[in-house]
């Protein structure tokens, strides 16, 4: 009699146990599935990568406008319409307008086309 | 004994009956994971727009010159180049598709750097109706076209600089939104 009273406490008790556990796994996935559902709408592409010479930082993410402003910078002859063009940059930069660094693209592409 | 024996096989009988079920919900639950997320598409309007902005970007000025088909030698812009502007940069706007406006739009300004109000040139292409998309301030919406805008200077002849402004939207909310 009480041999049968101890199995029916211990079977109560791994009962309870299996349908918390179940609990808890349907738990789990749910908060997956709506982890995989938001993830979902939220897709985008980033940027390439490239690789740089000056640093890890420069050239992560490209930004062909601003390497053709320093293009035309670095082509300038005329001191007065160089420093023009440089502080509108500055401007810019401070604006973030740009993608990279002004200081480090610039001597990224003197050190990659110009200083040749 | 043999009675208890019998119970116990009747238990485990039970629990793998358990398992089996938790496997097929983890299994469910993995296959709507993946096919939520697979299903839904990349948006990828906004380097869309910033491909054809580059594109237009090379087509006017590359390598530190403007195009010669677009800047004379005397230093004036080229209508001609502005009324073949898709087919000089080599830009296909059309949807191919009947009844279907073209899903991009294109607006380039060139002007004199140190007077930012005075247009040298200008071009506008595609579909008009996406414009005032790009100048609404708030643009979460994911119906709403993609915009992209750029500065950048560039010289001409006899060393006068210019500041180009390209605008670029993207619409193609079919391909790019679920």
């Amino acid at each position: 009699m009480l041999n049968k009273i101890k199995n029916i406490k211990a079977q109560v008790g791994e009962t309870i146990t299996w349908v918390i556990a179940t609990i808890i796994i349907l738990a789990i996935l749910m908060f997956f599935i709506f982890g995989a559902v938001t993830l979902s709408s939220t897709k985008s592409l980033n940027e390439g990568f490239k690789v740089s010479f000056v640093s890890s930082e420069v050239f992560e993410k490209g930004d062909a406008f601003l390497k053709k402003s320093i293009f035309t910078y670095q082509k300038i002859e005329k001191k007065e319409d160089k420093e023009f063009v440089w502080k509108k940059l500055e401007k810019m930069e401070n604006k973030s307008e740009f993608n990279l660094g002004l200081e480090e693209t610039s001597k990224e592409i003197m050190k990659r086309y110009l200083a040749r | 004994m043999m009675k208890f024996y019998k119970k116990n096989k009747k238990g485990d009988k039970l629990i793998s009956v358990y398992w089996f079920a938790i496997l097929v919900i983890v299994a469910t639950a993995i296959v709507i994971m993946v096919n939520s997320y697979y299903s839904s598409p990349y948006d990828v309007r906004h380097l869309e727009a910033e491909i054809l902005a580059q594109k237009v970007a090379d087509c006017v000025y590359f390598g530190g010159e403007f195009d010669i088909l677009l800047l004379s030698v005397n230093g004036e812009f080229k209508d001609e180049f502005r009324d073949n502007f898709l087919e000089r940069c080599k830009l296909d706007f059309d949807s191919h598709r009947e009844f279907v406006l073209p899903q991009y739009y294109l607006e380039m300004d060139i002007y004199d750097s140190k007077n930012f109000k005075a247009t040298n040139f200008s071009v506008v292409e595609g579909n008009l109706n996406l414009a005032p998309d790009c100048k609404l301030k708030v643009n979460e919406d994911k119906r709403v076209s993609k915009c992209f805008t750029k500065t950048f200077f560039a010289k001409g002849e006899s060393d006068k600089i210019y500041g180009v402004r390209i605008l670029t939207a993207v619409s193609k909310t079919e391909e790019n939104v679920k």
